[in-house]
């Protein structure tokens, strides 16, 4: 077998377009919160007050804090201080999980309240409350998911930099992680206000 | 012939020697190399061809006379849907790409492997997958998903056959195709030999750049709406459920915007191998390479806005069935262009009607009629009268079968020489196409005059005036699967017991074939420099 | 010309000739180039190729004219498709219902029919819903098709020239017996459809559930379809699952009219719960059926 070749640039196409897709995904379900907006405005308007804006505010800042921290830790790499880029992805998975408990603890309130999708309490809604609160759970449980795998992910990178196995003169795997991961954080500042400011 | 007539007596068989005392299927299924692959891929697709054309065939005996009892009413549903998703997600949008053009993309444009070899093994890995997952719909739950290729809701919402594994099949199958399409994306851009630059790039490698964009850009809606089925199913959503406020056009709409580019998918690399055959039995530069080039990127990014054209019955606005309708007539015209490319390059050539020729030429005529009868359908009042009938299913089956498919028979009459090594026997190959053609006219011709008598599609039963022409596609069927065994057998007996067949038996002048055939395991020893376009042949002679 | 006087038929099929003309000609004019070609420049005869690859002016002829051809095309089929979508003034509406896997037509009295009596020579508006999944009403005669969909009216219309009867067809896949979602339009004189409509419809109650169609999804001879055979079912127990779990009720005249206001409260178990509910049909109706039912209960029943 001849060595891999190490073509950063080509990784990052590769990435670039990954996340294209990833966005076209999102864009499936963007499409229809549009579609049923259109119809359905005083609906949406009504449902979504029985969103938590301030739990959603909270879980932005977590975000886009983490994102920050996503952003030093390559830094670090480049300036070839691994210790602080480990130091730094640590609190990107950390704030990450954080999201993910608190969109957890979120839902389970949701559930309380008997809602949730195909309950009796989402059915005895009106049309269109209903048709919002199926978005929600759709569009924030595959952007969970996805912020799942992005920690899943950075768990690696983690690893492969403690090894010593990302260096400062190939880190495609870092960039990309971190490209995922903005991403991630993209979608989420467009989830925000779509369910929660909307009132 | 081959002396010893032993099949590994040929001198050097390349990269489909063992390598490195690693036999066996572990390594090729946990290969890399990009041409072992393409021909795991092949295997593959050509296998499930087989297997979606034979409940083709059950289909047709069925259908042969009006009121028969050979299929139940709920197998025959089962039937088309299996039959449909078969043939569209396993064997038509991997089909020439994934096989071919894996296998060549590399070599054409000079480089050892693709962007990413690993991620490429993780494609067809989960190719295999989605293969399994959708075999095992077939036979878990309560009995195999009986709503079409199409999945509509709600009835895909409410049927108790086995959607939900079906789509998350679906959903796999995606994800490898788009897999793919980034790695296709990212190969021509960073791994061109030098002096290869955009203008001396194979046609058939255009062709797979336009392809894999639209894997890139579109499939991730196939991936989302499968999701939503699943969830439909499984979650109990409601989102498409007019009950609680849903709109099942929207279902709809989803799923053209990806299945109507996916149709390019499908058509886009046979219109590359076409490209590429041509020239070399015409010896004599493409006609109209720019033109061909940029046509199938206007068919690409055009053709993602024409989707509606599967819904002007639906009850969308008028509004929009004007603006739908009109996109689809622009789109048709590229197409057009091309046809008439491919034709002024025989113009003046000096031909020679090898195999793979008479095959494209088949694939010309056929994807003509096919399209023009798309044109029919493209028309807003006419596409009422038609829509659903089995004219739609005629038109459909000329382009991707008569398209697509002898597209495919054409790559592999023109490549599989130099997968292999070894040639078949030309006359067989001639005489197999002329029984394939008559087959497949007589097969899917009457389908045209059912559908404007009014014989919708997906009956298992109809009524007294439609069986001469049911009867006819029926006999027809049978021709079509004669033909099919002599071309399989005859290639297959070629490759394993045929003449060798040397580095260049065609005489063609893109980069593969200046390698021995089949090609060494690093493809070229030495990085290649290019200093000619694809299609510069030799002013005279050479052979074949 | 108003739209009553378009005739929808022939506008659609103009745009199908002219298609069919230009396609043909092409089609003959590409095939003969080919088998020109390949003879006339083969090998032997044309042992040197030209040397060109590009020749302005062809290309732009030949982007130019298809573009004008598939303009033309566009014209005319959306001129047919204008035709079929003008709804006349003034035309009798009459109200139809698809469902799995039969056509029932209801005409401004209130009048219900599974067959579409129309009287020759007037035009009829049709407005078009679904109560389970997605249908198609598709009368080739008239060209006539679209979608039945939950949830929504869509709309159509026809006029039938010659008395007579046509075809009606069910064009969208929905399930098990699709292919038998069929019925007729009965085209008939003015004087003749005068008389009909009025005509109270048979009450008994095997003309009802035929007219509702039960008898797409229950047979009278034993044999399964999709729900259980009418035959030997009144006055014998059956099980139910009423909140998932079984139970045994006597199918009497109470738990019928129960099952047609809403079959989903209490599915039969091993069955698959797509039986639609009946909230229009009326005491007196129910009653005919269960008479009806009745009737084939004291047959022989089958185990
Ligand atoms: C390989 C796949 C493929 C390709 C390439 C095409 C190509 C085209 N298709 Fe087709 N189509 C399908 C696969 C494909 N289709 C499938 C699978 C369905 C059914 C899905 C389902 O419901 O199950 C379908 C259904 C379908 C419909 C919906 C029918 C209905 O359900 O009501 C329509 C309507 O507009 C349509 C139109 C066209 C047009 C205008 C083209 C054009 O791109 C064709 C262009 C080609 C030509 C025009 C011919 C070549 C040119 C010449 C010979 C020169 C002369 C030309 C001119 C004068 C213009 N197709
Ligand atoms: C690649 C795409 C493809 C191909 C090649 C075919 C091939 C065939 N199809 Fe098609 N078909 C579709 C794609 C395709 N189909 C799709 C997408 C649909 C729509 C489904 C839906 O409505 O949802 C459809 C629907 C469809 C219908 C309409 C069903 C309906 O609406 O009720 C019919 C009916 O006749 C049909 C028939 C056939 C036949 C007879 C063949 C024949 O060409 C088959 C010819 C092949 C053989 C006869 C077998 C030959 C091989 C052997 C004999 C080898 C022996 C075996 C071994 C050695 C292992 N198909
Ligand atoms: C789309 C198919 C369909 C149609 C149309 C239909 N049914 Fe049913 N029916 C079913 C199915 C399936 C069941 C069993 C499951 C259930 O109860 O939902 C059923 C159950 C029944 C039962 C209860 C039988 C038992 O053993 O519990 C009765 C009574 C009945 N139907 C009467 C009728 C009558 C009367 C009509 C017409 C006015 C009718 N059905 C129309 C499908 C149908
Ligand atoms: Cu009703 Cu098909
Ligand atoms: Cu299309």
């Amino acid at each position: 077998m001849p060595e891999p070749r190490r073509d950063q640039a080509g990784a990052k196409l590769g990435m670039w377009l990954f996340l294209y897709s990833e966005m076209v995904l999102f864009g499936g379900l963007f499409l229809l919160y549009a579609a049923y907006l259109h119809r359905y405005q005083p609906e949406f308007h009504r449902a979504a007050q029985g969103l938590d804006a301030l739990l959603g505010g909270i879980n932005t800042v977590v975000l886009i804090t983490s994102s920050l921290f996503m952003a030093l830790s390559l830094t670090a790499l480049q300036t070839g201080q691994p210790g602080r880029c480990l130091g730094m992805l640590a609190l990107t998975v950390l704030l990450g999980a954080s999201f993910l408990v608190n969109k957890a603890l979120e839902w389970g309130e949701k559930f309380q309240h008997g809602i949730y999708p195909g309950s009796p309490g989402v059915l005895a809604l009106p049309p269109g409350e209903g048709t919002f609160y199926s978005l929600y759970f759709a569009l924030t449980g595959l952007h969970g998911l996805h912020v799942l795998v992005g920690v899943v992910l950075l768990g690696v990178v983690m690893l492969m930099l403690w090894r010593g196995r990302l260096r400062q003169d190939h880190p495609a795997l870092l960039e990309n992680a971190g490209l995922y991961w903005h991403l991630v954080d993209l979608i989420w500042l467009f989830l925000f206000p779509l369910f929660y400011l909307i009132t | 012939m081959n002396p010893a007539g032993h099949p590994d007596a040929a001198d050097d068989r390349g990269f489909l020697a063992p390598p490195g005392g690693r036999r066996g299927l572990g390594s090729w299924v946990f290969s890399t190399d990009h041409k072992r692959i393409g021909l795991l891929y092949l295997g593959c697709i050509l296998a499930l061809f087989l297997a979606g054309a034979l409940l083709g065939l059950a289909m047709r005996l069925k259908l042969m006379t009006p009121g028969n009892e050979l299929l139940a009413a709920q197998t025959y549903n089962a039937v088309f849907t299996l039959h449909g998703v078969i043939m569209i997600f396993l064997v038509l949008i991997p089909s020439i790409p994934a096989s071919f053009g894996n296998f060549l993309l590399p070599l054409h444009i000079g480089a050892n492997d693709v962007a990413f070899p690993r991620l490429n093994l993780l494609s067809w890995w989960l190719y295999l997958a989605g293969a399994l997952v959708a075999f095992v719909s077939i036979f878990s739950g309560s009995g195999a998903p009986d709503t079409g290729w199409t999945f509509y809701v709600p009835f895909s919402q409410r049927t108790t056959t086995n959607v939900s594994v079906a789509v998350l099949a679906v959903f796999i199958l995606g994800f490898s195709s788009i897999l793919t399409g980034l790695n296709f994306v990212t190969t021509i851009h960073q791994l061109r030999a030098p002096g290869l630059t955009w203008r001396r790039l194979s046609l058939f490698v255009w062709s797979l750049y336009a392809t894999a964009w639209i894997q890139v850009l579109a499939t991730p809606i196939l991936g989302i709406t499968a999701l939503l089925i699943f969830s439909e199913r499984v979650l109990n959503l409601g989102l498409f459920d007019a009950s609680r406020g849903g709109d099942p056009l929207l279902y709809q709409h989803l799923f053209w915007i990806y299945s109507h580019p996916a149709v390019y998918i499908m058509i886009l690399p046979a219109m590359g191998v076409v490209s590429d055959i041509i020239p070399v039995f015409a010896r004599k530069r493409i006609f109209g390479y720019k033109m061909i080039a940029f046509s199938s990127l206007a068919i690409a990014s055009v053709g993602s806005l024409v989707w509606a054209h599967h819904m002007f019955t639906s009850g969308m606005s008028d509004l929009a069935v004007l603006v739908f309708s009109f996109l689809t007539f622009i789109v048709a015209v590229p197409s057009a262009i091309k046809v008439f490319n491919w034709l002024s390059t025989l113009y003046k050539g000096s031909i020679s009607l090898e195999p793979p020729l008479l095959y494209t030429l088949g694939f010309i005529w056929m994807f003509s009629v096919g399209g023009l009868s798309g044109l029919a359908q493209g028309a807003a009042g006419a596409n009422i009268h038609v829509h659903d009938t089995y004219f739609v299913v005629a038109h459909f089956h000329y382009v991707i079968f008569g398209g697509t498919g002898l597209g495919l028979f054409a790559a592999l009459h023109f490549w599989l020489p130099k997968m292999f090594g070894r040639m078949y026997n030309r006359r067989r190959a001639l005489a197999a196409f002329w029984v394939i053609l008559a087959g497949m006219n007589l097969l899917y011709f009457p389908m045209f005059i059912l559908g404007l008598m009014g014989m919708p599609r997906r009956y298992y039963d109809y009524l007294p005036q439609f069986a001469t022409g049911q009867f006819m596609s029926t006999v027809g069927s049978w021709i079509l699967a004669l033909g099919l065994l002599l071309m399989f057998h005859n290639l297959y007996a070629g490759l394993r017991r045929g003449p060798l067949a040397g580095p260049n038996p065609w005489g063609a002048a893109t980069l593969e074939w200046t390698l021995p055939s089949p090609p060494p395991r690093e493809n070229f020893a030495q990085e290649p420099v290019v200093h000619k376009g694809p299609y510069d042949f030799p002013r005279q002679g050479g052979h074949a | 010309m108003t739209p009553q006087a378009v005739n929808a038929v022939a506008s659609v099929d103009r745009a199908f000739l002219f298609i069919f003309g230009v396609s043909a000609a092409m089609l003959v004019l590409i095939t003969l180039a080919t088998i020109y070609f390949v003879i006339r420049y083969s090998r032997q005869r044309h042992p040197v190729p030209a040397d060109f690859d590009h020749n302005l002016l062809a290309e732009i002829i030949w982007t130019v004219i298809p573009t004008l051809l598939v303009l033309a095309m566009f014209y005319y089929g959306w001129q047919s498709f204008s035709a079929l979508r003008g709804m006349p003034e003034g035309a009798m509406e009459v109200k139809v219902l698809a469902r799995q896997w039969s056509w029932s037509f209801t005409y401004p009295n209130g009048r219900q029919s599974p067959e579409l009596y129309v009287p020759v020579g007037q035009p009829v508006r049709l407005a078009i819903t679904s109560t389970d999944v997605i249908h198609g009403f598709y009368v080739p005669a008239f060209r006539v098709k679209i979608d039945a969909v939950p949830g929504m009216t869509t709309q159509a219309w026809l006029r039938a020239d010659q008395p007579g009867d046509y075809d009606i067809y069910c064009s969208v896949y929905c399930g098990l017996e699709h292919a038998r979602m069929l019925s007729r339009v009965r085209a008939v004189s003015p004087q003749e459809f005068e008389r009909w409509l009025v005509q109270a419809p048979d009450q008994d109650g095997e003309a009802i559930a035929r007219r509702e169609g039960c008898l797409a999804c229950h047979s009278t001879d034993g044999s399964i379809l999709v729900g259980p055979s009418f035959k030997g079912l009144f006055g014998h127990q059956t099980t139910v699952l009423d909140q998932g779990r079984p139970v045994q009720v006597m199918v009497d005249a109470e738990f019928v009219r129960q099952v047609l206001a809403d079959p989903s409260r209490r599915p039969t178990q091993g069955f698959p719960p797509v039986m639609p509910a009946y909230p229009h049909i009326t005491p007196e109706q129910t009653a005919a059926l269960v008479e009806y039912l009745k009737a084939l209960g004291q047959e022989e029943h089958q185990h």
